[in-house]
This record gives structure tokens, C-alpha cells and sequence, in this order.
């Protein structure tokens, strides 16, 4: 074993360039990005009809998507490769971002709904009888008021979905569009014998620093995304 | 978990990874193998990558569980003489037990897919000599590398009745009286 030498910076450059970590990482922040956006929306829009709005079928749509919790994606892997394939979505962003959105709604809704639940009624009923209306309640009072649990549940899922390796393993062919766990673990079979381990380290940092920053400033929301259904 | 993977395939490497390297520092270069090359040892070594990267998340939900726990009913057991141990077999554990019993089902699941890891780290992937075949692999390989696509939906199926079973039957053998907070 050699001691390690003076750090160098040429490698993480070498990764970003060569090894086209830089693209990896542009691909996986538009498709998690994207993703996110829209689960937090209509998990969002969806939780909150379904936690305040009594009606007809309101359980069998909740416990329909909070069903989506129990399947593992295995079961759905080759169907949802030929939905995406007829689609003509493989191997493009708004394939992979309708799929991931899918994917985390489940849990979005699950969370969002035990949420909103716990928000007091009094204010969305005098905003009503002030004249607001039923879209302009969930988007200037009860979206505000669920800001923590929003958090939580979007640091969760920008976690799980940075994360994926199968979905985009299984949807996502183009080399060009490689996410960072696919694009590093193609590095590190394809590298086996030409061994730029530095670079392919310098890369695992740059995967991994997104994570850790979030990990270190959201700690508290994150247990509480963790925890969530889990503690009483 | 691919980070994971392609870091602990690092750990394995025969001649500069971690592992081996550590034990040619400590003295103990004659258990120096390479372990993924080794059917016997392949699996374990899959296995240790995949409770290390678990081990974290339980840490964090059992903590919470823990925290959760009125210091109240800890304290009267230490009055009532309690040492550490006894504490927390007959005051910890039953009011944590919830979330143990999540933590099997949760567990359960990961296990069933331990995909991304073999897929990664192991030769083949799935070798040396199938030791590392996971039913994620099969499924993945017979639908798209031998474009068995009827048969690999049908292992999904089976894999998702399979995690079914094993769930309710983990939640039946946990299953205690509930402990309910004074």
C-alpha cells in the first residue's frame, strides 16, 4: 500500500470531462428535478382533495395509490418496459420523469394526506367565508401551512429517486442519457482493465456530494420523512 | 445503492482493495483472497455490502422509537431496580416493537431485491459459478438479455406473492400483545 500523496484536482477534472460525470450529472438533476416537480404537485393536489373533501370512492382512491406502496418494481418491470417502449418514451427525459413521478406518488400521497389532515380546519373555513375559493385555499393557505411536511416528503423523495439504478437501468438504454448510478456503474465495469480509479473516485464524490449536503441540512426532515407511518 | 455497489467492489479488489490490503497491514496476509472470485465467499461479501448500507436507516427509525418513549416509565423501571440490560428487554424492546415488526417487512423487501448490489459488484454478474444469483438478476436477465418477456413477467408475479407471503408471515411470528402507554 502507497501513503496517500498531495491532493489532486486534475482527476475530478479528468471525471467531469472524459469520463462525462458532468453529463451524468446534468441528465440525473433534469430528471430528478423534473420528477420531483411534478410529484409534489399532484401529490400535493391529490392529498389534499382526498384528506378534505368527503365523497363518493374517496377511500377506494386513496387506498388504490397507497397500494402502490406494496408492489415491488420487479412486478411491473417488463409491462412498464413495453408501456414506456409503445409509448416511444425509452431512452428519453420525459419518459424517465413521468415514470419516477409515478413511482413516488404513492408514498407522496400517503404522507401528504396524513399531513394535511393534521392542519387545523378553523383557518381554511374563515379564508371561505372571507370569499376565497377552493383553488385559491389549497394554493395561499393550506399549501403554506403544509410547507414542513412538503419538505420532508420532497427531501425523501429527491433521495429515493437520486438513488434509482433499476428503473433507469431498465428505461433509460442511451449512453448519452445516463443517469449517475447507472453512469458510474458502467464506469466502474467498463474500467476493470484500464483502471483511471482516480477519476472514477473523484466521480463517486461528485455523486455523492448532492446527497450529503442534503443529508447535513435537512437531517430532522428527513427522519421525520423516514419515521413517517413507522412511529407512532 | 449503486454508489454503494461500485464502492464495496473496491473493498473486495484482490490485489489494492481495502479489505486485503487491511489484513497484509495487520499481519494476516494468509486469509487474503479474492473474495468475489470465490464462490464460497461471494454471497457473504454481498451480504455484508448490503447490511452496511442498511444499517444506517434502522439506526436512525429505531432512534426515534426510542426517543419516542415517555422517560417516565424508563425512569420508574430504574427505580424498581432495573439494570441496563433488563431495561431494555422488558421496557425498550416491547414499546419499540412496532417498528421492529416494520423494520422485518421493510427488510424482508430488500432482501427479495438485492438487484442493484449483485448486479454491480458480483462476476457474471450473478457468478462466480452462480453463488451470487438473486431473483431480480433472473428476472432482468431473462427479459432482457433472452428476451423471455412472458416468462420474466410471470417471475415478477411469483416474486410479488412471494414477498406477500413472507410479509404476513414475518407480521404473524413478531405479532406480540400490544403494549399500550399508560
Amino acid at each position: 500500500m502507497v501513503a496517500a500523496g498531495h491532493p489532486r484536482f486534475d482527476n475530478w477534472a479528468r471525471a467531469w470531462a472524459e469520463a462525462s460525470i458532468g453529463r451524468y450529472l446534468f441528465n440525473t438533476v433534469l430528471v430528478v428535478g423534473g420528477a420531483l416537480l411534478l410529484t409534489m404537485l399532484f401529490g400535493a393536489l391529490v392529498a389534499y382533495c382526498l384528506a378534505r373533501y368527503p365523497f363518493p370512492g374517496n377511500r377506494i382512491v386513496y387506498y388504490t395509490l397507497v397500494a402502490g406502496m406494496l408492489f415491488p418494481v420487479f412486478l411491473a418491470l417488463v409491462p412498464l418496459f413495453f408501456v414506456v417502449d409503445q409509448l416511444g418514451m425509452l431512452g428519453t427525459y420525459h419518459g424517465l420523469i413521468l415514470v419516477y413521478t409515478a413511482y413516488a406518488l404513492p408514498f407522496t400521497v400517503f404522507f401528504l394526506h396524513a399531513f394535511f389532515r393534521t392542519l387545523p380546519t378553523a383557518v381554511a373555513e374563515a379564508a371561505f367565508l372571507d370569499g376565497c375559493s377552493h383553488a385559491a385555499v389549497f394554493f395561499r393557505i393550506m399549501l403554506p401551512m403544509a410547507r414542513p411536511g412538503l419538505v420532508s416528503v420532497g427531501i425523501f423523495n429527491f433521495l429515493g429517486l437520486w438513488n434509482q439504478y433499476l428503473l433507469p437501468l431498465v428505461l433509460n438504454p442511451d449512453p448519452d442519457r445516463y443517469v449517475l448510478a447507472q453512469g458510474l456503474a458502467f464506469l466502474a465495469v467498463s474500467q476493470g482493465y484500464r483502471s483511471d480509479w482516480s477519476g472514477l473516485f473523484a466521480g463517486l464524490v461528485i455523486a455523492i456530494l448532492p446527497v450529503l449536503v442534503a443529508y447535513i441540512l435537512f437531517q430532522r426532515q428527513i427522519r421525520d420523512g423516514l419515521t413517517a407511518g413507522a412511529v407512532k | 445503492m449503486a454508489i454503494v455497489a461500485v464502492l464495496w467492489q473496491f473493498v473486495y479488489t484482490p490485489n489494492s482493495g481495502l479489505l486485503n490490503g487491511f489484513l497484509d497491514r495487520i499481519g494476516l496476509s494468509t486469509l487474503e483472497r479474492s473474495w468475489l472470485a470465490e464462490p464460497r465467499f461471494a454471497l457473504w461479501c454481498v451480504m455484508a455490502a448490503m447490511i452496511w448500507s442498511a444499517v444506517g436507516f434502522y439506526v436512525v427509525l429505531f432512534a426515534a422509537a426510542i426517543e419516542s418513549i415517555p422517560a417516565d416509565i424508563t425512569e420508574a423501571a430504574l427505580i424498581d431496580g432495573a439494570g441496563p440490560f433488563t431495561l431494555f428487554r422488558r421496557i425498550t424492546l416491547p414499546l419499540v416493537w412496532d417498528s421492529v415488526q416494520v423494520a422485518f417487512v421493510y427488510l424482508g423487501i430488500i432482501a427479495l431485491d438485492g438487484f442493484a448490489l449483485v448486479q454491480i459488484m458480483t462476476v457474471g454478474p450473478g457468478g462466480p459459478d452462480n453463488s451470487t444469483e438473486v431473483m431480480g438478476l433472473s428476472l432482468y436477465r431473462n427479459a432482457f438479455t433472452y428476451a423471455k418477456y412472458g416468462y420474466a413477467s410471470a417471475m415478477g408475479v411469483a416474486l410479488f406473492f412471494l414477498t406477500l407471503t413472507l410479509t404476513a408471515l414475518m407480521l404473524r411470528a413478531t405479532r406480540r400483545e400490544r403494549v399500550e402507554l399508560a
